[in-house]
C-alpha cells in the first residue's frame, strides 16, 4: 500500500504549472498618418508604429494598392504623380500567424487653373469681366470674385459663384481698381489667386 | 484388511516351513499364455530353491507411493525376497524381459537382476539360457550346465557415422567402432548419434547361433525416437520421476509424446482419483513406441484427501503463477501510458513558451490556448490510467506471489 501511495504521488506531480492561464503578452500597431488629400506631385510620409517593439513580431510592410509592391518599413516618403484616392494600409504578422492592419485613405488631386482673364469697358460705364478656369480632372469649380479699390485699399465686390465664365460690375471703376479671381474644386484646392489689373 | 491378514498368516505358515518371497504380478504386453508360462516357470524355479512364492496384488501395498516402501512392507511382513518383473514386446518373434528380486534377508547379494531380449517361442528361452541365469541369481550359484548356446559371443560394431552411442539389449555400451560381448543367442543392437537435438539411429537383430564372432554395420538414419505414454483413463498429468508436491511441474497430459535419448527412463503419472504410478519408460532408437498403462484407482479416503489438498495447492499455485504473468501486461500498458503522457506534457509546456513571447492575442491565440489545455488534459488521462495500471499490476503480482510460493 505505502508503494501505491508513493507511486500515485510520483506520477501525480503536478501538471499545473502546464497550463497557460496568463494576461495575453500585447503586441499592437498604430498608425500615426492620418487620411488626408494632396496635390499631384506632392509627396506623403507614412509611418507607423509597433508597440512594444517591432522585434515581437515576425513580419510588418505597407501596401499602397494600385502600386504593385509592398514596403517592408515602418515609415517612408511616397510621391503621387497621378490624381486618385489610394487606400494604404499597414500590416503586421505575430509569431503566431495573427495579422492587425490599419488603413488609411490619400486622396490626390489636381490644382484649378484660371488663365484667359478679359474684361471689357460697356458704353454704359459698366465693366464686364471674363475668365476661363479649368480642373484636369473635371471637377466642378467653385469661384470667389473680389474687386479692390487700390487707392482707398478697400473692397468694393466679393463675389461667390459657380459654373460662371464672366461677371458683370455696373458701377464705374475707381482710377486704380484691381480685381481677383480664384476658382476652387471639391477637394478644396484652389487657384492661385489670378488678377486683373488697370491697363 | 481381511486380504492382509491371509498374506500374514500366509507369510507366517511359510515361514514354518520354506523361506516366502513376495509376487508382483508380471507386468506384460505380450501374449497372456506366455506371461502366464513366464509366472509359472519362475514360481516353479523358487519353489525347487527351496523359496515359497506368494503372489501378491498391487492393492497390498496400497499405501506406498514408491517401490522403497513395498520393498520395506515386504521386509516388515517377514518375506525373504519380493519379485518384481515386466516383459515387452520387441518384435515380432523376441521380447524384452527384466526380472528383479529384491533379497531381503539372508543372501549374499541384495538383489538379482536379468535383464535381456529373448525370444519369444519358448523351446528359444530355455535354449537362450536366461533361466539358468534367473536361477544362478536366486541361489547364488553359477549353474554349470553345458550349453551350446553358453559361450559368450563377440560382436563388432561399425556405423556410419562413426562415435555413435552403441546399445546392447537397451543398454548403453560403447561407442563405435566397438566390440561387444553377449551370451544370448539374440541380441538387441542399436546405434544413435545425437547432436542438438537431431539424431540419427538404426537397429538390427544379430542371431548369433555358433559363431564366436559377428560383424555388424549400420547405417544411422534421420530417428525421432520417441515413446508415446497413453494411460486409461487419459489425461493423465505427466510428471518427471521424483517425488510428487505442490511444487511439482507437469511436461503434459497424455496421451503424451516423450521424447528423449534411446533408453530407459521414468516419469510419473497423476490423474485426479488414481494411484500414482511410476512408470519405467523405454525409448527405443528407431521407432515410436506405444506404452500403455492402466491406472488403478484410488480406494484408501486417506489419499483421496491428500490428492484432494496436492490438486488444490498446485491449482492455487498454477493461478498465482497465472495472476504473476498477467501482471505483466497491465505494468507494460501503465508504463507505456505515463510515458504517452510526458509526450503530451512536452507538447503543452512547448505551446505555452509560444504563448508567453508576445502577440496580438487574436485567432491563433486562441487556438493556442485550447490546443494547450487539451495537451495538458490528454496528458493527465494518460497518466491517470498509466498510474492505474500499474497499481492493478502491482495488485496481481503481489496476489500472484502470495498464492504461487
Amino acid at each position: 500500500m505505502p508503494l501505491l501511495i508513493c507511486l500515485f504521488l510520483i506520477l501525480t506531480a503536478c501538471s499545473d504549472n502546464l497550463w497557460y492561464n496568463q494576461a495575453t503578452p500585447h503586441v499592437s500597431i498604430e498608425v500615426l498618418t492620418l487620411s488626408d488629400t494632396i496635390l499631384t506631385k506632392d509627396s506623403v510620409y507614412f509611418h507607423a508604429k509597433i508597440n512594444p517593439s517591432k522585434d515581437f513580431v515576425n513580419k510588418f510592410y505597407w501596401t499602397i494598392d494600385a502600386k504593385n509592391y509592398t514596403i517592408p518599413r515602418l515609415e517612408f516618403w511616397e510621391k503621387f504623380d497621378t490624381s486618385g484616392v489610394y487606400n494604404a494600409a499597414f500590416y503586421a504578422l505575430d509569431s503566431l500567424g495573427d495579422t492587425l492592419s490599419a488603413g488609411l485613405t490619400i486622396t490626390v488631386s489636381y490644382e484649378p487653373v484660371c488663365d484667359n482673364l478679359t474684361y471689357e469697358d460697356g458704353s454704359d460705364g459698366s465693366t464686364i469681366f471674363k475668365w476661363h478656369c479649368y480642373d484636369n480632372d473635371n471637377n466642378a469649380l467653385t469661384y470667389k470674385f473680389v474687386l479692390k479699390d487700390k487707392d482707398k485699399n478697400t473692397t468694393l465686390r466679393i463675389e461667390n459663384f459657380w459654373k460662371e465664365d464672366s461677371l458683370q460690375h455696373d458701377d464705374p471703376l475707381p482710377s486704380d481698381w484691381e480685381a481677383h479671381i480664384t476658382a476652387t474644386n471639391n477637394y478644396g484646392f484652389g487657384t492661385k489667386d489670378s488678377v486683373w489689373l488697370k491697363n | 484388511m481381511v486380504k492382509k491378514l491371509i498374506l500374514l498368516i500366509t507369510l507366517t505358515l511359510g515361514m514354518a516351513n520354506a523361506a516366502p518371497i513376495l509376487m508382483l504380478p508380471l507386468e506384460s504386453d505380450i501374449d497372456s499364455n506366455i506371461s502366464v508360462l513366464w509366472e509359472k516357470s519362475i514360481m516353479q524355479i523358487l519353489k525347487e530353491a527351496a523359496f515359497e512364492p506368494v503372489k501378491v496384488e498391487q492393492e497390498h501395498f496400497a499405501q506406498c507411493e514408491s517401490i522403497e516402501c513395498v520393498i520395506s512392507a515386504a521386509r516388515a511382513s517377514g518375506a525373504q525376497g519380493l519379485f518384481r518383473g515386466r516383459l515387452k514386446s520387441e518384435s515380432k518373434d523376441s521380447v524384452s524381459i527384466r526380472l528383479r528380486i529384491d533379497w531381503l534377508a539372508g543372501h549374499s547379494n541384495p538383489q538379482t537382476d536379468i535383464q535381456s531380449v529373448v525370444p519369444l517361442a519358448w523351446d528359444q528361452v530355455i535354449k537362450s539360457g536366461v533361466i539358468l541365469k534367473l536361477l544362478s541369481g536366486i541361489t547364488g550359484k553359477n549353474a554349470d550346465v553345458e550349453h551350446t548356446g553358453d559361450k559368450k559371443s563377440v560382436i563388432y560394431v561399425e556405423t556410419n557415422p562413426e562415435h555413435a552411442v552403441v546399445m546392447l539389449n537397451g543398454t548403453a555400451a560403447c561407442r563405435s567402432p566397438c566390440a561387444l560381448s553377449d551370451s544370448g543367442s539374440i541380441a538387441q543392437i542399436a546405434a544413435y548419434w545425437d547432436l542438438d537435438g537431431n539424431m540419427w539411429a538404426a537397429k538390427t537383430i544379430a542371431r548369433l547361433g555358433s559363431k564366436d564372432t559377428a560383424k555388424i554395420f549400420l547405417e544411422l538414419k534421420r530417428s525421432y525416437a520417441e515413446t508415446q505414454i497413453r494411460t486409461n483413463p487419459d489425461k493423465a498429468l505427466v510428471f518427471p520421476a521424483g517425488i510428487l508436491d505442490t511444487k511439482s511441474r507437469a511436461i503434459g497430459k497424455t496421451p503424451y509424446n516423450l521424447q528423449g535419448l534411446p533408453g530407459e527412463t521414468q516419469v510419473r503419472l497423476f490423474h485426479k482419483g488414481y494411484n500414482d504410478t511410476l512408470l519405467n519408460v523405454k525409448i527405443d532408437a528407431l521407432e515410436k513406441q506405444i506404452q500403455f498403462v492402466q491406472l488403478t484407482p484410488i480406494t484408501v479416503p486417506q489419499k483421496i484427501f491428500e490428492q484432494d489438498l496436492l490438486v488444490k495447492s498446485q491449482n492455487k499455485r498454477n493461478i498465482g503463477l497465472g495472476l504473476l504473468g498477467g501482471s505483466i501486461a497491465p505494468l507494460a500498458s501503465g508504463i507505456l501510458l505515463c510515458v504517452l503522457a510526458q509526450d503530451d506534457y512536452k507538447k503543452a509546456r512547448d505551446i505555452k513558451k509560444e504563448l508567453e513571447y508576445p502577440s496580438f492575442g487574436k485567432k491563433n491565440y486562441e487556438a493556442k490556448i485550447k490546443e494547450n489545455n487539451k495537451a495538458v488534459k490528454d496528458g493527465n488521462f494518460k497518466r491517470g490510467a498509466g498510474a492505474g495500471l500499474i497499481g492493478l499490476s502491482l495488485l496481481l503480482a503481489g496476489v500472484g506471489f502470495t498464492m504461487s510460493f
